[in-house]
């Protein structure tokens, strides 16, 4: 293998595997990058994986001879970032690579490419095409509910349904819940779902960041789902469902309307917060017709209250939510002002926007605490 | 094992297999071939395959099988990773970690096992989960595994392999299909050692530890690679009792069997010493007609026959008796010292009685 590249592009394309190299293996070829140069498509791809996840980018290059390498990942990084010339020359022969730039050399040993784990190669004729803002937007509003309790692995990832005229992501950890529509047409899909382990869709995000260009490719197979984004892929196993049936458990009968100003409400949260039980993190809502009080009253601790403006459309009653949970839930409603939909002070709570975009439903869950006074 | 392959090409492999007998008889090695043989990508299991699956398998970086075993529970992920490496390089795996116990933990069964097997396969076809050692699993990691392991999604298969079935939770061995391994006759192992030339083993070194590995090849390589003429010097040398004058110094002895060495060494030290006198054993029923009988201690023959001599059968057979309870009393992590201590009481008195001065005179 021999080529020539600027260090630049190298650079911002280490840039786009690193994070998948995990720091901690017990496989020594997985804290290497696949380096791999393609004389006749002039590019060269690097690839990394930790055996749930593999990303593949490719960056243009000049390839005098291809051939394939694996490096490892942290040095090889640390040294394109480093470097201060304009171009990298990279040459290998078996497992020694020499990379020099201008007056720098540097030798280091790889691992065989035949040791580098081989996974599934998906095809991007079989993906169909999403609106990559609109589904970093999807996933920015569901994910952070995704459950880290390995006891319940199904709802350690992010359930993403198909219908004939909208696509949906839903999850939950058994305390809030969040889930979120949108139109589209998906006709070949529907009825199509599958749970992506939240890890593949926050790296679909970043990359996205990166390098939009207005649409992502999406390819769905039995085990695996690929995203192709620019020139990076992302594959990614899939988990084992079913994912409970969520619907069964969104109140549809909570009458009871609260509406509350977000920003005010979360910086009222924040503060009362601070002395709430580290476990808990409980704070008590008092709802009134036109006032919210907030309470936090942690023995051994002290006890914080406030109160802000709201309207309440029924008798006052008094509700417990985990502050955390409720910031979280708040800090992705998108409107001025929040909607919370009440029944009973152990039901749970739908939270949404005021005035929601047409072609979009989203609403949070989030369950309250008991109060114990 | 044609009980295995019979269920592999018939597809009605169970969800989850128990593998119990000796250690060091292939269990292991059973079940990654097993792995090996569900998710070949070419030649549908033939031993000796190249494919990639099968290679990946080999190397152990088959992202869908995943091999877990005993380790301390503070261990280090570079420290894990080397065991790995050693296990791939020499064909063994390294279970000496000192005076730490190791133990398969809850977290590693969690994140192993019952996350990784509500992932979807990434290669596949199938998962398959080996638990090495799997009596090492803590309680609360048993628990935690019995739902998978009752149930597991779809095409995978969890192999627990153990040398002793009666130390798991019923509820763990009631989940699984039994399948029993038995000891190797000592021709078996030889072959074993000669076989694989990454243990590098002669001829005459690989007899000698076949006969030492009691029906087990995993024993054999180990106690090679841990310097088998050392230890056998050493035996011989508290067998004959040379350190100790009077009860003092057989206190000291004792003491430092219990406080230098690990519990696995500790009974390797058991073992030796169980086979000094099966020498003894061996030639005190000899009687002098036809070949003299081959023994370990080939280097203190002398001395075996004077005690050969000088033992009587039930003696003999008292002391055998003693040290496998002593082995077992270590296994169920008894006092070591009071262990020892008892050990070597008995044989400084057996030499006592029997009027063996080797090794100077004992003040009881």
């Amino acid at each position: 293998m021999k080529l020539s590249i600027a260090r630049q592009d190298l650079d911002r394309a280490i840039q786009k595997v690193l994070t998948v190299v995990s720091p901690k293996t017990t496989l020594p070829v997985l804290a290497n990058f696949l380096v791999e140069a393609d004389k006749k498509a002039k590019s060269i791809s690097l690839t990394a994986t930790d055996l749930d996840m593999t990303v593949t980018t490719s960056v243009e290059a000049e390839v005098e001879e291809g051939g394939g390498v694996t490096l490892p990942a942290k040095r090889f990084a640390e040294i394109v970032k480093e470097l201060r010339e304009a171009d990298v020359k990279v040459t290998a022969e078996a497992e020694e690579v020499l990379i020099t730039s201008g007056k720098s050399k540097f030798r280091i040993v790889g691992i065989p490419t035949e040791e580098f784990p081989t996974l599934p190669k998906s095809d991007p004729a079989s993906a169909f095409a999403v609106d990559a803002e609109g589904l970093a937007r999807m996933v920015d509003k569901v994910a952070f509910c995704t459950s880290k309790d390995e006891t319940r692995p199904s709802l350690n990832g992010a359930f993403w349904e198909f219908a004939a005229d909208s696509m949906g992501m839903t999850a939950t950890d058994g305390h809030r819940l969040a889930t979120f529509r949108t139109k589209g047409k998906f006709k070949s899909l529907a009825g199509k779902n599958m749970i992506v382990p939240p890890k593949a869709l926050s790296h679909a995000v970043r990359i996205i960041g990166s390098e939009a260009d207005g649409t992502v490719k999406v390819a769905v197979q039995e085990n695996h789902v690929a995203f192709f984004i620019g020139t990076t892929t992302i594959n990614s196993r899939l988990l084992e469902g079913p994912f409970p049936n969520y619907q069964q458990v969104i109140p549809k009968d909570n009458k009871k309307e609260l509406v509350v100003d977000r920003d005010e409400l979360m910086s009222a949260v924040r503060r009362v917060a601070v002395l709430s039980d580290a476990l808990t993190h409980q704070v008590r809502l008092s709802l009134t017709k036109k006032k919210i009080g907030l309470v936090v009253s942690t023995p051994d601790v002290g006890e914080a209250k406030e109160e802000i403006p709201g309207s309440f459309t029924a008798d006052p009653m008094e509700v417990g939510y985990n502050a955390n949970y409720l910031l979280d839930v708040l800090k992705h409603i998108d409107s001025k002002e929040a909607r919370f939909l009440l029944g009973t002070p152990v039901g749970a709570a739908v939270v949404s926007a005021i005035d929601g975009n047409e072609d979009e439903e989203y609403m949070c869950l989030l369950m309250p605490l008991r109060l114990t006074s | 094992m044609e009980l295995l392959s019979a269920a592999c090409d018939s597809g009605r492999l169970s969800h989850a297999y128990l593998f119990h007998g000796p250690d060091g008889v292939g269990k292991e090695t059973t079940a990654l071939e097993l792995a090996r043989a569900l998710n070949c990508s070419e030649s549908g299991g033939e031993s000796g395959c190249v494919c990639r699956a099968c290679r990946m398998t080999a190397n152990l970086s088959h992202p869908d099988i995943h091999l877990i075993f005993p380790a301390p529970r503070d261990i280090k992920a570079d420290a894990r990773a080397g065991i790995i490496a050693s296990y791939i390089r020499d064909g063994y795996r390294d279970e000496d970690f000192g005076r730490k116990s190791a133990i398969v933990s809850v977290e590693s069964v969690l994140s192993e096992v019952v996350g990784k097997a509500n992932q979807r396969p990434y290669v596949g076809p199938w998962k398959a989960f080996i638990i090495a050692d799997a009596d090492r699993m803590t309680t609360e990691a048993a628990n935690t595994l019995l739902k998978t392991l009752e149930e597991p999604p779809e095409m995978t298969v969890i192999i627990l392999t153990t040398s002793r079935p009666t130390a798991l939770p019923a509820t763990v061995v009631s989940r699984c299909q039994r399948i029993p391994f038995s000891r190797l006759d000592a021709g078996t192992i030889e072959d074993i050692l000669l076989s694989d030339p990454r243990l590098g083993f002669d001829a005459k070194r690989a007899k000698a530890a076949a006969i030492l590995a009691r029906g087990s090849a995993g024993r054999a390589v180990r106690t090679e690679k841990e310097g088998l003429e050392a230890e056998l010097e050493r035996v011989a040398s508290i067998i004959q009792g040379r350190k100790i004058r009077d009860v003092r110094s057989l206190a000291d002895e004792a003491s430092a069997l219990a406080f230098r060495l690990g519990r696995q060494e500790q009974q390797k030290i058991l073992d030796l010493m169980l086979l000094w006198f099966r020498d003894v054993l061996v030639l005190s029923q000899w009687d002098e007609i036809g070949r003299p009988p081959e023994v370990l201690y080939a280097r203190h023959r002398k001395v075996l026959e004077e005690q050969a001599h000088a033992l009587d059968f039930a003696t003999l057979g008292r002391l055998i008796e003693k040290l496998d309870e002593a082995r077992q009393a270590i296994e169920r992590y008894s006092n070591p010292t009071i262990v020892f201590t008892s050990v070597l009481l008995d044989m400084a008195v057996a030499r006592k009685r029997a009027g063996i001065t080797r090794g100077a005179g004992y003040a009881a």
